[in-house]
């Protein structure tokens, strides 16, 4: 072990003369940049991962969408008949009045 | 004057916003700074050069979506001030934010890591832990996000509401 610090320097030296070459972006002229070129456009990977990487990104485009105008028209339809109630309610009120029972005070 | 006052196009902007600035959270400090997953670290675990690096093409993909949303939101923001209508609340918009972030939590949360298991919140987690984290990131960082921005949206309106009815003016006199 008291050899260690001596062989540090030669050991660096043949990691500098006699390992590969790293460069590994996808553009690289390489053998680890062909292989990751290879990983992300070869087989039939590619198009299954982009709809992966962008599959939340139309939900959340209809999400705001629904924010901005509104929700989508069969939706809408409903809370239109939901949102005539109150006027139902009111005419139910006027009957009520008119007849007597309502409106005690 | 407007009669009317119309909160949605702020609201949009700022969910846009709140999905851009959400998914660049994510993408920073979750996928960079902590590396704890990658966009495909459940497929391809980043445990060689190549597939850290192939993650990192992925991530940057993923990145590249996340800026759009925020120029989107940026846009949208900008024609929502523009308009008479619509009320200019720092509130509703900080409120917005955060549930377009809570949104964007949620949605991915639910989509890419419990439909499609591309990858899970911890990834180098066991088994139960990496369900209890996702199960975690969905309930604190997509439920309680939503319900807050939502709160904070809601307080607005009733803020301006009253602004708008005279009701302070009435209480501070």
């Amino acid at each position: 072990m008291r050899n260690v610090p001596r062989l540090k320097w030669p050991a660096l030296a043949s990691l500098l003369l006699f390992t590969s070459d790293v460069l590994a972006c996808p553009m690289c002229h390489t053998g680890t940049g062909k292989a990751v070129r290879a990983g992300i456009f070869a087989g039939g990977d590619f198009l299954f991962n982009l709809f992966v990487v962008l599959a939340p990104f139309p939900v959340l485009a209809l999400i705001v969408r629904w924010i901005h105008n509104g929700p989508p028209a069969f939706l809408a339809r409903f809370q239109k008949a939901e949102t005539q109630s109150p006027d139902e309610v009111a005419t139910v009120h006027e009957i009520e009045r008119v007849k007597g029972y309502g409106d005690a005070s | 004057m407007a009669t009317h006052l119309n909160f949605r196009p702020l609201v949009a902007a700022g969910t846009v916003l709140g999905i851009g600035m959400g998914g660049f959270a994510d993408g920073i400090f979750l996928h960079q700074i902590l590396q704890v997953h990658n966009m495909l670290s459940g497929k391809r675990f980043p445990d060689t050069l190549v597939n850290a690096e192939i993650n990192m093409f992925w991530d940057g993909l993923f990145h590249a979506f996340t800026w759009t949303a925020t120029l989107i939101g940026l846009y949208l923001l900008w024609k929502a001030v523009n308009r008479a209508d619509v009320p200019r609340s720092g509130r509703a918009l900080v409120g917005s934010m955060v549930f377009g972030w809570g949104v964007f939590n949620l949605v991915e949360g639910i989509i890419d890591h419990q439909i499609l298991g591309v990858h899970n919140v911890i990834q180098r987690a066991p088994q139960p832990a990496q369900l209890y984290w996702d199960l975690a990131f969905l309930a604190f960082g997509g439920v309680l996000m939503i319900v807050l921005g939502r709160h904070q949206i809601r307080k607005a309106k009733m803020e301006i509401g009253e602004i708008k009815s005279g009701s302070r003016i009435h209480r501070a006199a």
